[in-house]
């Protein structure tokens, strides 16, 4: 079946128009259709008890949107519904995005590196999607190439997929540094004029900071911040994201990022900009601590 | 190579051409005795010669005057004016046919060659043959001179060709004013016999086995190419002293009638009677390329002087063409043009800089050597260019991926190579081609692997790019916008034969062009508007704003949406617009040149916002630009804007036509006023009606004297006093009938009765007195006509006219507005009616600083200071710049194995920190530790508190996050580095601001220091200092920078302390006050800043009476400040101050004394006392103070020991 645009639609973080996408196959049985249906509602925060569909992906998802509710309590549940459905790609690909969250990285890739590693095919080019992120997480960008290498080589791609292996490799890239003024570069530029979106916007946010290209970050925050991408759906889910790099944005420009900082607390504690500032003033404290001593 | 034909004419059998060297015109010369003059590039014939009699088969454009020369079988050869298209004269002599004639291209000759078998020289200004050259034994069918030299070139049917030499000619008859008598008689006696002494045969070339048709000399080379009736065309070579045959060219299939040499590449062009062109490799002589004619036998060829142009007449007229084609193929990527040059390399133009890259590469060995490349199409991601070559046996496209940088035509290296056509770049890592076998579009990936294949149904004659992922499909009669990654079609629209498209800058637009007709279509291959052109289009672009620039064979010219469009500059040769921005045009021009041309855009901009109703913008144009011209002013009354029209007009008539256009009276009045004729108070007078404006109609009619007219108009204002007026005046003017009309308009019975009794109309004024109930007029009208009352019957009904009516107001009326001339936006603007409308053309540029100047500070009328500009860097004689090796290392090598250690893998942070130890980038790695430690052992800073914020900054700034997918788990990070392009990995290092950021936060502490917010400034100045302890510099001048701005922000801390301080004092402490205004006009401040510090102790002393020192103040302050107001003020001072010449108040400032100032306790260190320094900030303290915290930056410790702060980044 070709899912193409509704992948292309999803991958670029057009969710809505990827429910539509979903919306015109007609289908609830397909675990495809099931997994990006669902993915877009959380992503869209329309996810609510009772809204997955029947069939063994249904019950994950479920479980799943539990978990997100309170990313500190147990994901037994999730892991049971996982076992029923069969351990099929797409259930995995939750279980490993819930481990995630958690932190524990190892146990989310072994989850991941299970599915891509199964027999069946559909659902692992997404699993593949997130085991590269783990990795990369975890601090082991070398892992990252070499697994993406490997799914490359070994598996028949499908034209449909070349988005989410694409996206793969420009985290990849965007981690490590590779093709900043390239390939990464254009692609993200490319998406975010082909299908311009909150997700393909901050990613060429991304590679213009990294380039620091300052009045180029400026024009997009400036766009992000405006009323048309403030009133959308997905708004609230990629804010944090766009203060993250606005205060990246306000330090290169020499500004003071503070009260940007506090936003950010405020907003989502948990973005690993937060935990690093967190982390980062302990240590301070204590080298404040150790030489006024 | 392609034979491209820009020109052909139809006639009878042509057996001459010439190109004139500039304008575009071509002689014919007909066989049936006819010349004709054509322009080429219209298409028209412009005249036509008719003099000879018989064919006529020579013919030449002279290379600078306006003349030419024919010859034909009439024996003569004929002298002709442009100007006056008439023959000026006819050079007799030859005694038989004439085959060719040309000028000399210097001096005032001619040359001919006859079948009478001689060659003649003529003086055309003269008019007198000069030389006869005879030699041949047959038909001479050509003689031309050599481009340079004294040579002259002759073909025969004798089978020869000879080349003479006239060196001798030209010696006798160039210096005639030197010429003794005895050679004067001589060159007599050489002209009776026929030139033989000046024009001697100097080789004959044998070798043809027939009649030779033709022969010409290379243009450059000692090269002569002949054709003859033995079907070849051989190549002879010549040196000073010989000639030989080197080579043949074998093909013709029938005689050879004219061979030439291709003025700039090394081909030889041929025709023959066997109807086909042909071009040969002159170098290797071997055939490139034929083009047949199905019946016509050619004749004659001939390059044109200047361009690159062929003309060849044949049977049935001439054809004028080109050898390929000569457009530069380009491809924009940003603010880079990417073309191919003449040479076949790939260079490139950057519009920012304006400059033109080193050739990249070469790409000589890709495609047919002869011929050029179609178009091409670049990658920024892989940096590499897709080039089309077309041929009729096979398109193929090559990638080649181009050097990092251009270093010169390298020759192109793992080339993919493939059959196909319009290969273009749709993606990052996929491009398209034509597989015209299948009729396909391929979608291709960079290793040229098919990955889709999307069927076509028509014949595609090119594709362009639409947007990324999605191109432009050009058939001949329809354009079709197809997505190919979907391989979907998104939009078609029918148009005929589209060769090129060109998007506008935010993509919304496409214009489409054809040979003749330029469309613009909107995203979704909607027409918005379509134009026709009579000369060929050639190229477009569009500008910032939306405007189409677009140039023909010989314009540029601009086309808006709305359709409007016009000339904006004559070209004098072809040019291939590529980027328009404000008013400068990019092109290409066909030597693969980027030329940059200098437009006006006024007029377009104009029109433009005119129609976009942009008033403001228009008005603001009207005024700071110097649009004038009939042109403007009938496109704007044409387009209904004749109030804007007016604003360019000053001849009356023009300016009454607009302004009764649009209704504006006061205008139209002032004109006619001026004007003053008839015609223009009537269409006055009806306007002014229209509208209602009564008063504007009563003096037109007073004017123009129209009092029935004017009476109306006052019977309908009601105006009863006027009206009487207009009776008296009408009776004084003995106008009956107005006079009656008048009556009755005033109802004023009795004057009405009296007219008609003057008149002699008794009766009828009996009736009005009787039926208005005037009996006493009744009566004596009777009595004076001596009638009786009984003898008149009058009509039974009647009675008095009740059509008057009083007056129910009881003013006149004033006007009556019908009509309203709407006052349009632009009269408002015009009047001052619109808030906020700003028209100065340096809007943008007014803003000014409005930081006031408060309190004790004036610091008069000093701008912003930057830093950069100013003398601030003469104090640094308290530094040692010098960087010492420092023993820290091995300390940090543990930190580092520490950082080494928190990562499982080889990425981004261990590898900064491997490449340099300099606090800035361990802080940017994470490693605060070790930065904390650097910094402790450099500049013994203890007090890290006041960094953390820095520290943390520098961290944040050297990341960035990007959304993972999906959104709920963590971002990923991404790292900035110092150069995103760097590779070598041991170079990659942290983003972190630079001197760049010192400097503007230097500058906010002036700008507080100027606003006299003192506390502000001082935590200014400590953040330079902050910022410049976490530096990473890259070179020495950087870090000099940076070590001035920390001097400088030490010693405005120093003195703003003092300053604060002495603020703080109570108000007896007089001592003490002076004092630390005295030390704080010896801090090193910029000069202008210092000016207040003196400023400050100057007043203080001479207050307190301490003049001598006031004196010595006001005398400092005179070195800076040297006029002004406050200038003047200090030498008030000054004076008064000498003459009074004592201190009341003793202090402890010695001004001819060297001290530094204790940064802790604010007293003087006297040249010789023991002093102690803080390691960061260089400040001085007396040494009870060592071991304390320093006072300036507040973080290190005064006087420990330390190595010297290091910022600049060192290659490991």
């Amino acid at each position: 079946m070709d899912y193409f645009t509704v992948k292309q639609q999803f991958y670029t973080g057009n969710y809505e128009e990827a429910l539509n996408e979903v919306s015109k196959f007609n289908k609830t049985e397909d675990e495809a259709l099931t997994y990006y249906r669902n993915r877009s509602l959380i992503a869209l925060s329309q996810f609510s008890e009772g809204s997955a569909d029947s069939g063994s992906l249904g019950p994950v998802f479920e479980a799943y949107y539990k978990f997100l509710s309170k990313p500190t309590g147990s994901i037994t549940a999730l892991e049971q519904t996982v076992e029923k459905a069969g351990r099929s790609p797409f259930a995995l690909n939750l279980l490993a995005s819930a481990l995630t969250i958690k932190g524990e990285f190892k146990t989310a890739l072994e989850v991941a590196v299970e599915g891509i590693d199964s027999d069946e095919t559909r659902g692992t080019p997404e699993l593949l999607l997130t085991a590269i992120q783990i990795t990369l997480l975890d601090n082991q960008p070398t892992i990252a190439s070499t697994m993406f290498e490997n799914f490359q080589a070994l598996q028949e791609q499908s034209n449909d997929d070349e988005i989410i292996l694409n996206l793969a490799e420009s985290y990849i890239n965007f981690n490590q540094g590779k093709e900043i003024t390239g390939s990464n570069f254009y692609f993200f530029e490319e998406l975010s004029q082909t299908f311009p979106s909150w997700k393909t916007q901050l990613g060429l946010l991304n590679l213009h900071l990294q380039q620091s290209h300052l009045p180029e970050s400026k024009a997009i925050i400036d766009l992000l911040e405006s009323e048309f991408y403030d009133i959308k759906q997905e708004a609230q889910t990629y804010k944090p994201d766009l203060l993250a790099n606005k205060i990246t944005y306000t330090i290169l420009s020499g500004g003071n990022a503070n009260e940007l900082r506090s936003e950010l607390q405020q907003l989502k504690p948990s973005h690993p900009l937060c935990v690093a500032d967190l982390e980062n003033n302990k240590t301070f404290d204590q080298i404040v601590a150790k030489y006024t001593a | 190579m392609k034979m491209l034909t820009k020109f052909e004419s139809k006639s009878t059998r042509a057996k001459g051409i010439a190109f004139h060297p500039s304008r575009p015109w071509v002689l014919v010369a007909l066989f049936s005795s006819t010349i004709q003059l054509w322009d080429y590039r219209m298409g028209v014939l412009l005249h036509r010669f008719e003099d000879h009699e018989g064919p006529v088969r020579g013919i030449d454009f002279h290379p600078t005057q306006p003349l030419f020369v024919s010859a034909g079988d009439d024996y003569t050869i004929k002298v002709w004016s442009l100007e006056s298209n008439k023959c000026l004269f006819t050079l007799d002599g030859h005694l038989d046919y004439v085959r060719t004639v040309f000028f000399h291209h210097e001096l005032p000759w001619i040359i001919s060659s006859s079948d009478d078998q001689t060659i003649r020289i003529w003086n055309w200004q003269n008019r007198k043959e000069i030389a006869c050259l005879t030699g041949h034994n047959h038909f001479v069918m050509c003689a031309q001179f050599h481009p340079v030299e004294d040579l002259v070139v002759s073909a025969s049917l004798d089978e020869t060709v000879r080349v003479w030499d006239i060196s001798g000619l030209r010696k006798r008859h160039s210096a005639p004013g030197t010429q003794s008598f005895e050679e004067q008689m001589r060159q007599q006696q050489n002209l009776l016999d026929g030139g033989f002494g000046d024009c001697v045969v100097k080789f004959i070339l044998e070798g043809h086995t027939r009649g030779v048709n033709w022969a010409s000399f290379h243009p450059t080379l000692p090269l002569i190419v002949s054709g003859s009736d033995d079907r070849q065309v051989k190549l002879w070579r010549m040196s000073a002293t010989k000639a030989w045959e080197v080579d043949t060219c074998r093909g013709h299939t029938n005689n050879v009638d004219s061979v030439i040499f291709h003025p700039q590449q090394n081909l030889i062009i041929s025709v023959g009677e066997d109807k086909t062109v042909r071009v040969w490799d002159l170098d290797k002589r071997t055939p490139i390329k034929q083009f047949k004619r199905e019946n016509d036998r050619f004749w004659l060829v001939r390059a044109h002087p200047n361009l690159n142009l062929f003309g060849a007449a044949h049977d049935s007229g001439i054809m004028i063409f080109k050898l390929d084609r000569e457009r530069p193929p380009t491809a924009i990527n940003q603010n880079q043009l990417f073309f191919i040059n003449r040479e076949k390399q790939v260079q490139m133009f950057d519009y920012h800089k304006r400059i033109t890259s080193l050739p990249y590469l070469s790409l000589k060995n890709i495609g047919k050597t002869w011929s050029s490349f179609r178009s091409m199409s670049y990658n920024p991601s892989q940096h590499s260019v897709l080039v089309n070559s077309s041929e009729k046996e096979a398109n193929r496209f090559s990638l080649c991926v181009l050097p990092k940088q251009p270093s010169g035509a390298v020759e192109a290296s793992n080339v993919i190579s493939d059959d196909g056509s319009f290969a273009i770049f749709v993606a990052r890592n996929r491009f398209v081609v034509h597989n015209g076998s299948t009729n396909s579009l391929e979608v291709r990936s960079l290793d040229n692997k098919t990955t889709k294949s999307i069927k076509l149904t028509d014949t595609v004659k090119d594709i362009t790019l639409a947007a990324p992922g999605t191109v432009l499909i050009l058939y001949s009669h329809s354009v079709v916008m197809m997505d190919v990654q979907q391989g979907k079609i998104l939009h078609e629209l029918s148009l005929k034969n589209i060769k090129y498209t060109v998007w506008s800058q935010d993509g919304q637009y496409v214009a489409l062009m054809s040979k003749h007709t330029l469309t613009i279509a909107n995203r979704k291959l909607e027409i918005v508007t379509s134009n026709h052109e009579s000369i060929r289009i050639k190229s477009a672009s569009w500008d910032e704003t939306g405007v189409l620039i677009y140039s023909t064979l010989n314009h540029i010219k601009y086309c808006l949406l709305n359709g409007d469009s016009g000339i904006i500059k004559t070209l004098e040769r072809t040019l291939y617009i590529n980027k328009v921005h404000g008013k400068f045009v990019y092109a290409l021009n066909r030597e693969g040149e980027v030329e940059i041309l200098t437009i006006d855009p006024t007029e377009y901009r104009f029109k433009k916002t005119l129609v976009n109703k942009n008033f403001p913008e228009v008005l603001r144009i009207i005024k700071n630009s110097n649009l004038v011209g009939q042109n403007i002013i009938s496109y704007l009354q044409k387009s209904g804007y004749p109030e804007i029209a007016l604003q360019f007009v000053e001849d009356p008539q023009t300016r009454f036509d607009l302004a009764t256009q649009y209704g504006n009276l006061t205008v139209a009045l002032e004109e006619a006023e001026k004007l003053n004729n008839e015609l223009v108070w009537e269409r006055l007078g009806k306007e002014a009606l229209i509208q209602g404006n009564t008063d504007i109609a009563e003096l037109v009619y007073q004017n123009t004297k129209q009092f029935d007219k004017l009476s109306f108009l006052y019977l309908l204002k009601g105006d009863n006093s006027k009206l009487a007026k207009m009776e008296s005046i009408a009776e004084h003017r003995s106008d009956i009938s107005g006079l009656i009309q008048n009556t009755f308009y005033n109802n004023s019975v009795q004057k009405r009765a009296n007219v008609f009794l003057n008149a002699g109309s008794a009766p009828l004024a009996y009736a009005v007195a009787k039926a208005n109930g005037d009996d006493d007029l009744a009566t004596s009208i009777l009595e004076s006509e001596e009638i009786d009352e009984q003898d008149i019957s009058l009509p039974t009904e009647l009675n008095s006219s009740t059509n008057v009516k009083t007056p129910v107001i009881s003013a006149p009326l004033k006007n009556w507005p019908l009509k309203q001339a709407e006052v349009s936006f632009f009269e408002k603007a015009l009047l001052g009616q619109i808030e906020d409308l700003e028209i100065s053309d340096d809007k943008e540029e007014n803003v000014s600083d409005t930081t006031q100047n408060v309190g004790q500070f004036d610091l008069g009328e000093q701008d912003n200071l930057d830093f950069d500009d100013e003398a601030v860097g003469e104090e640094e004689d308290a530094w040692d710049l010098d960087q010492n090796d420092l023993e820290l290392d091995d300390e940090l090598e543990i930190e580092e194995s520490e950082v080494t250690e928190e990562q499982v893998d080889e990425s981004e942070l261990p590898m900064w920190v491997k490449n340099s130890k300099l606090p800035a980038v361990l802080v940017a790695a994470g490693a605060f530790d070790a930065a904390a430690q650097a910094l402790n052992k450099q500049v013994a800073v203890v007090n890290f508190e006041p960094l953390r914020t820095p520290f943390i900054d520098i961290y944040d700034g050297a990341r960035t996050y990007m959304s993972a997918t999906p959104n709920e788990l963590p971002s990923i990070i991404g790292y900035i580095r110092a150069d995103a392009d760097e590779e070598d990995k041991s170079k990659i290092l942290p983003f972190v601001p630079g001197v760049s950021v010192v400097t503007t936060k230097l500058n906010e502490g002036f700008k507080a220091f100027k606003a006299n917010k003192l506390e502000v400034a001082i935590e200014h100045f400590r953040d330079v200092i902050y910022a410049i302890a976490l530096l990473a510099v890259t070179d020495k001048e950087d870090e000099t920078t940076a070590q001035t701005a920390l001097a400088t922000a030490r010693e405005y801390i120093l003195g703003l302390s003092m300053e604060l301080e002495r603020r703080a004092l109570p108000a007896n402490d007089v001592k003490r006050n002076l004092e630390l205004a005295a030390y704080f006009s010896r801090t090193k401040l910029l000069p202008v800043h210092r000016s207040n510090a003196l400023n400050v102790a100057m007043t203080q002393s001479f207050k307190n009476k301490n003049f001598v020192l006031a004196s010595y103040f006001a005398g400092e302050f005179l070195k800076i400040i040297t006029s002004g107001a406050r200038a003047d003020q200090a030498q008030k001072i000054k004076a008064k101050a000498d003459s009074m010449a004592y201190d009341a108040i003793e202090i402890d400032f010695d001004p001819y004394a060297e001290f530094d100032i204790c940064a802790a306790s604010h007293t003087p260190i006297y040249k010789g006392s023991p002093s102690v320094a803080d390691p960061l900030t260089g400040a001085n303290y007396h040494v009870s103070e060592k071991g304390k915290i320093d006072r300036i930056a507040l973080i290190s410790k005064i006087g420990a020991p330390a190595s010297g702060l290091r910022i600049q980044l060192s290659v490991n």
